[in-house]
């Protein structure tokens, strides 16, 4: 219980997972709109980009689309891109936050480190938005199925 | 879910936070929680006021030490939120993970090809 008040304190997730692939090609899936496109988001979601300039500064909009039908406007602003260690953008769509993506090499596998750290004002202004509901029913549903992850 | 705004600033500060890590061990009373923070009454009750606001704790009326009670529904909450987040990156990852699967194999299929 400590941890997570902590956790809400500090505002941030961190999440780590290796995959078994090179650094080289998981960097690569990152940069590469094409590849990017084909993964980012929930299952079940898929995505449109309209503008995306992987540098600092530049900007990256993009629909994602919910099975449901629902569309998720959004718009991120590279703050870093430092090949093939380390990404970090800013989400200026609320709620505002932080994306802090590190690659780690273990010989063939690649550790990744993502870590998500929201402003205070944007956690506040999030709270109080429609987006909150519905997630208490889905409580159990998450955690079944985080449970059911194994997380490096 | 309204509550979660007052959940977050009542976590805002160190005090509060530490009434909470105590009365994770069990229910107290004000005057113990004053002492093990080392803080005086009438500055603890403040910050009893506002975690009893957030619905974070409840305080008993009848009984004379009036114990504080810690009450999990608004942290439970506002985890459920941040789980929406953590999913995000879960299920992305396993869509990055079999995505890579897919070009690996693609970059086996070129080497084979230029081995030709």
């Amino acid at each position: 219980m400590a941890n997570e008040y902590e956790e809400i304190v500090r505002r941030e997730i961190v999440t780590t997972r290796v995959f078994d692939a090179p650094r080289a090609l998981v960097f690569e899936s990152w940069t590469d709109p094409e590849q990017l496109k084909v993964w980012w988001g929930p299952h079940g979601f898929t995505n449109t980009f309209h503008h995306f300039d992987m540098k600092p500064g530049g900007t990256w909009r993009y629909t994602m689309h919910g099975p449901d039908g629902t569309n998720y406007e959004n718009e991120m602003k590279f703050v870093e891109i430092i090949e093939p260690a380390r990404i970090v953008i800013d989400h200026v769509t609320p709620p505002r936050f932080q994306l802090t993506v590190l690659f780690e090499e273990l010989g063939e596998q690649t550790k990744i480190t993502f870590r998500q750290l929201f402003e205070t004002s944007a956690v506040r202004e999030q709270i109080q938005s429609r987006a909150m509901r519905g997630n208490e029913e889905n409580l159990e549903r998450l955690a079944n199925h985080v449970a059911k992850k194994q997380v490096v | 879910m309204q509550n979660l705004d007052g959940t977050l600033s009542a976590l805002a500060h160190p005090v509060r936070r530490g009434v909470l890590a105590r009365l994770q061990h069990g229910e107290a009373p004000v005057n113990e929680l004053a002492r093990s923070l080392r803080i005086s009454g009438p500055a603890l009750t403040r910050h009893l006021h506002v975690l009893e606001r957030a619905g974070l704790i409840t305080r008993s009326r009848s009984a004379q030490r009036r114990p504080c009670r810690l009450c999990v529904k608004p942290l439970v909450e506002m985890d459920a939120w941040m789980e929406s987040y953590r999913r995000f990156w879960l299920e992305s990852a396993d869509r990055l993970e079999e995505h890579l699967k897919t070009m690996k194999a693609k970059k086996r299929e070129e080497v084979k090809k230029h081995g030709k």
